[in-house]
C-alpha cells in the first residue's frame, strides 16, 4: 500500500483533471517497486514523488482550460436536462414551486417599479437637492401658503437661500379652438425657472419685465398640452391663443417631464404658465397684510444645508414675533422641506410599509419552496444515494441540486416578471391619483436587474440548505448508512417545522398590518362627511374675465345655468358652491362677531363658503335651525349668512345663533350679515380633517362683503336616478348658455368621496391582498409539513391503531402538530408585529398601531389557517389501515 | 529556430509514447523512460510535459478501455497526433543532418 498521507497530499495538490491518472500511475509505479525493490524503497520513492511534485506548474499548465469549461457547460446542460426530466415526472412539484415563486417575485418587482418611479426617480429639476419648498405654519394650520410680504422677507434677509420663487395655481379656459378646455394655470415669478433649474425645450421663459401687469400677455405651455392640443407644432411659438377671453402670446414650451412641485399631487397639473403679476405697490404692504395664498420654492445657497436654512428661518420668525408682526398666539413658523420630500412625503410611509410587506411575501414563498424542496429530497434520497455510490462527489450532487433550484427560480422569475407587468397596470388603475408619479411606474433596466437579483437570491435561499442536506446524506448513505431521507430525521423534521413556524410569524406581521388598515378603512367609511353622497353629479364651471367682467354678469351666467339644469328631467335639486367639500380645499377668512370680545392675540376666523340657493338641499346637508338660502336673498335685500353647528356652539354656546350678526371684510365698508340658519358640519379638506367654524354667504350677496363674486363654482345636482347619466345633458345646458365655456371635473359626489380615501384604500387593498397571499402560502406550508408527517409516521400510526388507538386520537396528533407550529410562529410574529406596526402610525386613522382587537384576532386567523392546513392530512392519518401500513414497512 | 522544435525532454516523452502505443499512460511512460533512457523522471514532470505537449497539439489523450488491473478504472492514454509525428520526425532529421560527417572525438576540449 502506498503511504496514505503522501497519497492524500498528492491528491489535494494535483489539479482535478490529472488527479486520477497521476494517482493511478503512482500506484502502478509503487507496486512495481514494491515487487522488485521492496516496500521500503517503494515508499521512499513515493515520498520523493510527492516532494518533487511541481504542483504550481502542474496547475499552471493545466488551468481550467477549454476542456474544463466545456466539461462544466456540458455538465450544466446535463443537469438542466436532467432537472427538466424530473420536473416533467412530478409536474405538481414544479408547478407549486414556480407559481409560489412567481407570486413572490412578481409582487416584489411590481412594487419595486412603483417605488422606483415614486420615491427614487429624480424630480425634473437640476440639482434637485438644492431645491426646497417653503410653507407657513401657525396654530390650526400645520402647513399652509406664504404671503407676498413673507416672500419679500425671504428674498431680502435669508442668506442661506440664493433665490426664492413664488407661484399660485388656478385654472383657466382655453378658447382658441372649437373645443374650449379647462386647464390648470399657474402664475409664476420669472425667476422660478432658475430656482427649479429648468430651461424651456422650445422658445424662452419670462423676462423680469414681463412680470409687470401691463405687458403680461405672454404664456408658456407645458409639453403635455403642446403635444396633445397643438400636435407639437413649433410654429405655435409667437402666435396667439385665447385664454379666458384674452389673447395671449405663446413664447415657449417647457420640457416634457417638468412640473411644478405641487403639480405632482394635483388632479389637473399646470398646462399654461403666466408671469405672476405681483400686486403694484406690494412693497408698501404691511407684513401681515398680504393673503397667504402662494406657493414658494427656494434654492439653497452654495454650501448651505436645509438645517442652516431652517435655523435662519426660525430666528427670523422669532424676531418677527418679537416685533409684533405675528402675535405670539399664532406660533408662526416657516417650514423648509427638501422638494423631493415635499412631493412624495405623504406616500413614502405607505410605500415603505408595502415594500416591507412584499419582501415578507417573498420570504414566505422562499420558506415554502424550501420546505417543498426538502420534502422532495426525501423522495430523491435513493436516487442521490445511487448517484453518489456510482462515484458522484458531494460537489457534483450539490451542483445538480442547485441547478434545479436555479431553473425553478428562473422560471418563477420569468413568470413573476409577466405578473409584474399586469400588476403594475392593476396598481395604476386601482389608485385614484393620490400617489404622485405612479403612472411613471415601468419595468425598466433597474427593475429587471432587481428581478434577476431577487430570482438568484431566492434560488439560493430555498435551494442551498436542502441541497447541502441532501448531498451530505447521499455521502452518508454511500458509505453504508441505511438510506435515510433528509427531513426524515429529527433534524430535518425540526428544520421543516421551523420553516413553517417562520412563515407563520411572517404571515402574522402581514395579517396584523392588513387588519389595522381594514380597521382604519372601516373607520373612514363610517365617518359621516356631513352630506349624502348618492345620486349627486357635480361639475365645475368658470366665468372667464373677458366675457364676464363683473358680478352681475357672473351671477346671471350661473343663474341661467342653474335654471337650465333644474329643468332637466330627473333633477331634484341644483345648487352652486365656491369649493366642493373633499374636492378643493377651503381656507379661512377673518371674521368679526357682534358682541364677541376676542382674547388678546386672538383673530376670530372661519372657513368661508359661498353658495347659491339649492346647494345645501342638493348636498343633503341638514338644516339644524332657521332657514336656508332662497331666491329671495338678492343683492338688494338684507345681507344674510348661515353658520355651521361648530361655529354656532363656539360663539353662542347655550343660545340660538339665529338673528346674531357677523361682519366679513374685503369690500369698502362691508355690511353686517344676519345669521338666518344653522346647518350641519361638513368634512371639507379631507375625510379626517378637523371641523372648524364655517359660514356660508349667498352667491348673490357675497360681493357686498368682499367686493367680488367667485368666478368659478361647482354645480351640484341631486337626481332621482343615476347621476352619471346626467353628465351629457348638463354639458348641453352649459353649451346652450355659452358655447365657449368648458365644463370640467364632471364627477359624482360618490367619486369625490371615494377619492378622498384613495390612498388609504390603495394601501388597504394591497395589504389585504398580500396578507391573503401570505396566509394561503402558510396554509400550503402547514399542509406540506402535516402530510409529510403522516406519510413518514404511517407505520407508527398503523402500529398504534393496531394496538387500539382510536382514529380520532390520530386525527388529534396531526392537528396538534399543526397548531403547535402555528402557536410558535404566531407568538414570534406577534412580538415582531407589535414593534413593526408602529411604522404604520401615519397611515392609520381611528385605530392605534397596537390595536388590541387586531392583535387579539390575528392569532385566531393564523390558528384557523393552521387548522385548515392540517385537516386533510389529519383525516388521512385517521384512516390509515394498520394492516397495509405495517405490511408496507415489512417490504 | 523553427517554431516546431522540440526540447529533449519533449522528444524523449513523445518517443516513449510512440513506443508504448496503446499502453502509453503515465506509469508505463515513467517506467519506459527509466529503463531505456535511464531518466528517473518524477511523475509530476512527466505530466507537466505531457499536458504542455497536448496543448501544443503534438499528443492527444483519451480515456482508454478499463483495464482489468486496479479496479477497472479507465486510464488516460496518450497518442501522437499527425502533427506530433511530423515534428518528431523533423527533429530526428535535424539531428541526423547535424550529426552527419561530425566526429566529436576529433575536437577534444583544450585547456
Amino acid at each position: 500500500m502506498p503511504p496514505m498521507l503522501a497519497r492524500r497530499l498528492i491528491e489535494h495538490l494535483t489539479p482535478r483533471r490529472l488527479r486520477e491518472d497521476l494517482l493511478s500511475a503512482l500506484d502502478d509505479g509503487f507496486e512495481r517497486r514494491a515487487r522488485t525493490l521492496g516496500a521500503d524503497a517503494a515508499r521512499a520513492w513515493y515520498w520523493r514523488q510527492l516532494l518533487s511534485l511541481d504542483w504550481v506548474r502542474l496547475r499552471r499548465e493545466c488551468p481550467r482550460d477549454e476542456h474544463l469549461k466545456e466539461a462544466w457547460m456540458h455538465s450544466f446542460w446535463q443537469d438542466a436536462r436532467f432537472a427538466f426530466r424530473s420536473f416533467a415526472r412530478s409536474p405538481s412539484f414544479a408547478i407549486v414551486v414556480v407559481v409560489t415563486l412567481s407570486l413572490g417575485i412578481g409582487a416584489n418587482v411590481a412594487l419595486m417599479s412603483v417605488a422606483r418611479a415614486v420615491l427614487l426617480k429624480p424630480l425634473p429639476y437640476e440639482n434637485e437637492e438644492g431645491v426646497v419648498s417653503i410653507w407657513s405654519q401657525w396654530t390650526g394650520f400645520p402647513k399652509t401658503w406664504v404671503s407676498i410680504p413673507e416672500y419679500r422677507m425671504y428674498r431680502e434677509t435669508i442668506r442661506s437661500l440664493d433665490e426664492v420663487g413664488l407661484y399660485f395655481s388656478t385654472s383657466a379656459n382655453l378658447e382658441d379652438r372649437d373645443d374650449p378646455e379647462r386647464i390648470g394655470l399657474a402664475a409664476v415669478t420669472p425667476n422660478i425657472f432658475d430656482v427649479l433649474g429648468v430651461s424651456p425645450s422650445a422658445g424662452r421663459v419670462f423676462s423680469a419685465e414681463e412680470a409687470k401687469l401691463e405687458v403680461s400677455d405672454v404664456i408658456l405651455l407645458s409639453h403635455r398640452i403642446w403635444e396633445r392640443r397643438y400636435g407639437g407644432d413649433v410654429s405655435l411659438l409667437g402666435s396667439r391663443v385665447e385664454m379666458d377671453g384674452v389673447p395671449r402670446t405663446v413664447i415657449g414650451v417647457l420640457p416634457e417631464r417638468f412640473q411644478l412641485p405641487t403639480d405632482f399631487n394635483a388632479e389637473a397639473p399646470t398646462d399654461v404658465y403666466v408671469p405672476l403679476d405681483v400686486p403694484a405697490g406690494f412693497e408698501s404692504l404691511p407684513r401681515l397684510g398680504g393673503s397667504h395664498s402662494y406657493y414658494a420654492v427656494g434654492r439653497l445657497a452654495n454650501g448651505a444645508s436645509v438645517e442652516e436654512a431652517r435655523a435662519e428661518f426660525l430666528a427670523a420668525n422669532e424676531r418677527d414675533t418679537a416685533d409684533g408682526i405675528y402675535t405670539p398666539d399664532w406660533r408662526f413658523r416657516t417650514l423648509v422641506i427638501p422638494v423631493s420630500e415635499d412631493v412624495v412625503g405623504d406616500v413614502r410611509p405607505a410605500l415603505l410599509v408595502l415594500l416591507g410587506a412584499v419582501g415578507f411575501v417573498l420570504l414566505i414563498a422562499c420558506t415554502n419552496v424550501a420546505s417543498v424542496v426538502l420534502s422532495r429530497s426525501h423522495e430523491r434520497s435513493r436516487e442521490v444515494a445511487l448517484r453518489s455510490s456510482l462515484g458522484a462527489s458531494f460537489g457534483r450532487v450539490f451542483r445538480q441540486l442547485i441547478t434545479e433550484s436555479v431553473l425553478l427560480a428562473g422560471m418563477g422569475g420569468l413568470t413573476g416578471l409577466v405578473l409584474a407587468y399586469w400588476a403594475i397596470d392593476g396598481l395604476v388603475g386601482l389608485e385614484p391619483g393620490s400617489i404622485p408619479r405612479l403612472t411613471e411606474a415601468r419595468v425598466d433596466g433597474g427593475v429587471l436587474l432587481f428581478a434577476l437579483g431577487a430570482t438568484l437570491a431566492t434560488a439560493l435561499l430555498f435551494g442551498v440548505m436542502p441541497a447541502i442536506a441532501t448531498a451530505r446524506s447521499s455521502l452518508r448513505s454511500a458509505v453504508g448508512d441505511p438510506v435515510r431521507a433528509v427531513g426524515s430525521g429529527v433534524f430535518g423534521q425540526r428544520l421543516r417545522g421551523a420553516l413553517v413556524a417562520l412563515q407563520m410569524a411572517l404571515a402574522v406581521v402581514l395579517v396584523a398590518g392588513a387588519g389595522l388598515m381594514i380597521r382604519t378603512f372601516a373607520t373612514l367609511v363610517r365617518v359621516d362627511p356631513g352630506f349624502r353622497t348618492e345620486n349627486v353629479l357635480t361639475f365645475r364651471l368658470s366665468a372667464p374675465m373677458g366675457s364676464y367682467p363683473d358680478s352681475p354678469s357672473i351671477l346671471s351666467l350661473f343663474e341661467r345655468v342653474r335654471e337650465g339644469l333644474r329643468a332637466l328631467p330627473g333633477v331634484e335639486e341644483v345648487g352652486a358652491v365656491r369649493v366642493l367639500p373633499l374636492a378643493t380645499s377651503i381656507g379661512d377668512w377673518g371674521t368679526r362677531i357682534e358682541g364677541y370680545e376676542p382674547r388678546p392675540g386672538e383673530n376670530p376666523s372661519a372657513d368661508w363658503q359661498v353658495a347659491s340657493p339649492g346647494y345645501l338641499e342638493a348636498m343633503g346637508i341638514p338644516l339644524i335651525e332657521g332657514r336656508v338660502f332662497t331666491d329671495e336673498d338678492r343683492p338688494d335685500t338684507e345681507p344674510v349668512i348661515l353658520v355651521n353647528e361648530s361655529m354656532a356652539t363656539k360663539y353662542w354656546p347655550g343660545q340660538s345663533a339665529i338673528g346674531k350678526r357677523i361682519m366679513i371684510g374685503g369690500a369698502e365698508d362691508p355690511p353686517w350679515s344676519r345669521i338666518v340658519g344653522v346647518v350641519g358640519n361638513v368634512r371639507h379638506n379631507g375625510i379626517t380633517a378637523e371641523i372648524k367654524s364655517k359660514w356660508y354667504r349667498p352667491l348673490s350677496q357675497f360681493h357686498q362683503s368682499s367686493g367680488f363674486t367667485p368666478s368659478a363654482v361647482t354645480f351640484v345636482m341631486r337626481t332621482n336616478g343615476s347621476a352619471e347619466l346626467l353628465a351629457r345633458s348638463a354639458r348641453e345646458v352649459v353649451r346652450e348658455v355659452d358655447p365657449k365655456l368648458p365644463v370640467s371635473d364632471v364627477r359624482t359626489l360618490q367619486d369625490v368621496f371615494s377619492r378622498s380615501m384613495g390612498s388609504s384604500r390603495f394601501t388597504m387593498a394591497l395589504l389585504v391582498l398580500l396578507s391573503g397571499l401570505a396566509l394561503a402560502l402558510a396554509v400550503v406550508g402547514v399542509y406540506g409539513v402535516a402530510s409529510y408527517l403522516v406519510g413518514q409516521r404511517s407505520r407508527e400510526i398503523g402500529l398504534r391503531m393496531a394496538l387500539g388507538a382510536s382514529p380520532s386520537k390520530m386525527l388529534g396528533l396531526v392537528i396538534r402538530q399543526g397548531l403547535f407550529l402555528a402557536a410558535l410562529g404566531t407568538s414570534v410574529g406577534v412580538v415582531a408585529a407589535y414593534s413593526l406596526t408602529q411604522s404604520m402610525d401615519s397611515l392609520l386613522y381611528g385605530v392605534e398601531p397596537r390595536d388590541p382587537i387586531t392583535f387579539a384576532l390575528v392569532p385566531l386567523v393564523l390558528l384557523a389557517a393552521a387548522l385548515a392546513g392540517s385537516v386533510v392530512p389529519a383525516v388521512r392519518a385517521s384512516r390509515v389501515d394498520p394492516v397495509r401500513a405495517l405490511r408496507a414497512e415489512a417490504l | 529556430m523553427p517554431r516546431d522544435s522540440l526540447g529533449e525532454l519533449e522528444q524523449l516523452l513523445m518517443l516513449a509514447v510512440a513506443r508504448l502505443g496503446a499502453d502509453a499512460y503515465g506509469a508505463e511512460i515513467q517506467r519506459e523512460l527509466e529503463e531505456l533512457a535511464s531518466r528517473p523522471l518524477t511523475i509530476s514532470t512527466i505530466y507537466v510535459t505531457l499536458v504542455r505537449l497536448e496543448k501544443k497539439g503534438y499528443v492527444r489523450s483519451a480515456r482508454g478501455e478499463p483495464t482489468p488491473i486496479r479496479g477497472g478504472k479507465a486510464k488516460r492514454c496518450f497518442r501522437l497526433t499527425p502533427r506530433g509525428v511530423r515534428v518528431l520526425e523533423e527533429s530526428r532529421i535535424v539531428l541526423e543532418r547535424m550529426w552527419s560527417g561530425v566526429d566529436v572525438s576529433a575536437h577534444p576540449e583544450r585547456h
